[in-house]
């Protein structure tokens, strides 16, 4: 069966095959969910075909209508090559390349011109006239790259999932697993290769420059792990890795401190690009924030495990926050309850981060929550619990327990903020910038995160949310080579912090759980 | 009835009204034991369960506790003059502690702030404990408990660590040891060998008191 290209949106290339279910092709990379699993049956999966050869109508579609370009794609073989638009509503696929860098072209790593051999970190590369340089997150779930010519341009970028989800969602876990058992290390490590060697192989990459958190990158370079593992938290090196990957040069992001890892390095050389004033924060939110406060002469880290809340939403024990509810606004109140619009992709099961924030937002604004948490008006109570409803139509609420968990993820970031502020002497009236990096911030209502103390308070103008910093600064690091070649002086400008080792952290962490701006 | 005003004040968190209630039930008449177990003990088991549904928070129990330690230090004395039945009730002695490698502090002062709240004698290790300091405080307080806490998978795995080295010592026998902890599972603590776990602060003392006897569960 022949290869076939399916494009999706204006840019986004995916490779598929000739007799391919459009649905699994789309699903498997994280565009669309299938509720129903494929079975035509939910009808939430429907796409455009703007262009290009699918099977006809299936008796699911006949019947639910989308007989026209509007199809389900679980229904839909893939036939030749595609034009496709996601369903109006439907998240955006990550735009990974969305840059508001704009970094100085002025050393790139390795030479456009000429090609040839060139000798990088003490190995000769052979750079033809067509180099390509493949740049690789190498996140915990996701494992996002990039394919870019020396001089920065994007030539194809695209996710796939972890080949690691069997040794553990998180990294800790993987951790462990790891130090227990060498088999399981040698798989984790043969896995994460054959991935990323695939990848270059397929785009001919002739140099691979990868970032990930400190378990993640030393993982892929096979690094003593055991630091990690226990306090004080050492990453095996703090230098820039160089390694082989088959055949090819791979260049690991060096990591900081910690969890501070390459990922962490790349988000802060990017955020060296934005021509942001000093003193600014950067918060690269997920399941591990990342914080950094940089000065004019120092740069103040930390790391804080803010959970999975924000990233997938929260559930316990209960099927309500299985994804859904991205966007939420209260518009109203009657009969003494709050009412919500909101919108939703896929189906109105469940309530994702950052439409978590603008709910518990507005509930605190409308006073049915109070500054603790507690949920003190509006609500029913079920089995012994009180829930608000955002639609009882559709049994989607928010329970009291449900608070209680979104409370300690912002607490473990609010904290980290307050902490790194204090230690590194800056108040918040003094900051000039404040940059919310990670798809999370992405989606997130700036003025609700700031309500209920996520995010600093500060004048709405000197907020920006970038999305995935680490490909922006892997790509940084190719255009201005003094970033990985010159890496301890920024390194040794960076005070890491440490949170549960500060004075006073438990007192400033209990306050921070109160839903109150910072 | 200052008895019934002090457990009402205390699951409200009214401190002041607590001690005052406390203050003039003693005046009163009512042995220090009563004020204990009949208003205050009652008020701290309503408080543990307005924390398990949500309805009080982190911030609620350590004021609860700091309210009930208040008030114990004016009924401490009446207790001593009563012969009191709660010096016949066992109070447990526990060494407490967050294993090596980890240095998370909340979880585990939480506990400790509970069990004294409780009445149970708290011996609190700090962080990054390694077992030779669990082994030390057991030979140096001979306690009734040991309590572990690790919020890492990986430094998880040293609980087990420190229980064979306490029967390496000969010390496990007369002990009881339970464990906690975001990283510790009910299973996971039959594995290392541990008598009991417990997902937070509340059931912690109820743990304890289970294994001291003290409660009928």
């Amino acid at each position: 069966m022949s290869e076939v290209k399916v494009l999706v949106g204006d840019r986004l290339v995916l490779t598929a095959r000739v007799g391919e279910n459009l649905g699994a092709l789309l699903a498997r990379h994280n565009l669309i969910s299938l509720p129903c699993g494929g079975g035509g049956i939910c009808g939430l999966c429907r796409v455009k075909i703007r262009e290009g050869p699918v099977t006809p109508p299936t008796k699911y579609e006949r019947l639910l209508g989308y007989t026209g370009s509007l199809r389900l794609a679980c229904q839909t073989t893939i036939l030749g090559d595609l034009r496709v638009e996601l369903s109006p509503g439907l998240p955006k696929p990550v735009k990974l390349s969305t840059l508001i860098v704009d970094p100085r072209r002025i050393n790139p790593l390795i030479s456009a011109q000429g090609g040839g051999v060139q000798e990088l970190f003490g190995h000769k590369i052979n750079v033809g006239e067509d180099a390509r340089i493949l740049l690789v997150d190498l996140g915990t779930t996701k494992i996002a790259y990039q394919v870019v010519t020396p001089g920065g341009d994007v030539l194809y970028e695209d996710s796939v999932f972890t080949p690691l989800s069997d040794f553990g969602l998180d990294i800790i876990s993987r951790l462990a697993r790891a130090l227990e058992d060498k088999r399981a290390r040698d798989e984790i490590y043969s896995r994460l290769r054959s991935v990323v060697y695939e990848i270059s192989a397929n785009h001919s990459t002739h140099l691979i420059l990868l970032a990930g958190n400190s378990v993640m990158e030393s993982f892929f370079f096979n690094l003593d792990l055991k630091g990690l593992a226990e306090y004080p938290f050492k990453p095996a090196t703090n230098e820039v890795v160089v390694d082989k990957v088959g055949d090819r040069l791979a260049i690991g992001a060096p990591m900081i401190a910690g969890f501070l890892g390459g990922d962490a390095y790349a988000d802060l050389i990017a955020s060296f690009q934005l021509n942001i004033d000093k003193p600014y924060l950067l918060i690269d939110l997920g399941t591990n924030t990342e914080i950094f406060l940089v000065k004019d002469e120092e740069v103040y880290a930390t790391t804080t495990p803010s959970g999975p809340a924000f990233e997938t939403g929260i559930s316990r024990g209960s099927t309500v926050f299985q994804g859904g509810v991205y966007r939420a606004r209260m518009t109203g109140v009657k009969d003494e309850k709050p009412v919500f619009q909101y919108s939703y992709f896929v189906a109105p099961t469940g309530i994702l981060g950052p439409a978590l924030i603008s709910i518990l937002a507005d509930l605190r604004r409308g006073g049915f929550i109070d500054e603790g948490g507690r949920i003190v008006r509006g609500y029913k109570t079920l089995n012994g619990m009180k829930i608000l409803y955002i639609d009882e139509s559709r049994d989607l609420y928010i329970s009291q327990v449900d608070v209680r968990n979104i409370q300690k993820a912002i607490a473990a970031v609010k904290s980290g903020v307050r902490i790194l502020m204090r230690e590194a002497g800056v108040s918040k009236d003094s900051l000039k910038g404040l940059i919310i990096a990670g798809n999370f911030g992405v989606n997130l209502d700036v003025e609700d995160a700031m309500t209920l103390g996520l995010i600093p308070s500060v004048e709405k103008d000197i907020v920006v949310a970038t999305g995935n910093l680490v490909l922006p600064g892997l790509r940084v690091a190719i255009l201005d080579r003094e970033y990985l070649l010159n890496s301890k002086t920024i390194l040794e400008e960076i005070k890491t912090v440490e949170l549960p080792k500060t004075p006073g952290y438990m007192d400033i962490w209990v306050d921070s759980l109160r839903l109150t701006p910072l | 009835m200052a008895v019934e005003k002090a457990r009402i004040c205390l699951v409200n968190l009214e401190r002041n009204c607590v001690l005052e209630s406390v203050k003039a039930a003693i005046e009163s008449g009512v042995p220090a034991t009563e004020i204990v177990l009949g208003s205050l003990s009652k008020a701290m088991e309503e408080i543990g369960r307005l924390y398990e549904n949500g309805d009080y928070f982190i911030a609620e129990l350590i004021e609860a506790a700091s309210i009930f330690k208040e008030a114990m230090k004016i009924l401490e004395p009446r207790l001593k003059e009563e012969a009191s039945r709660l010096k016949t009730t066992r109070r447990a002695r526990i060494v407490i502690g967050t294993v090596k490698g980890d240095v998370h502090d909340i979880g585990k002062t939480l506990v400790a702030i509970m069990l004294q709240a409780a009445g149970h004698e708290v011996i609190d290790l700090g962080v990054d404990v390694p077992a030779e300091r669990f082994v030390e405080a057991v030979e140096k307080y001979h306690p009734d408990i040991v309590g572990m806490s690790a919020l890492l998978t990986t430094t998880a795995r040293y609980m087990k660590t420190v229980i064979e080295e306490l029967e390496r010592k000969g010390l496990r026998r007369s002990l009881k040891i339970i464990i906690g902890g975001a990283a510790t599972t009910l299973e996971f603590a039959r594995e290392i060998g541990a008598d009991g776990w417990a997902p937070n602060a509340i059931e912690a003392v109820k743990l304890v008191e289970s294994l001291m006897g003290i409660r009928d569960e």
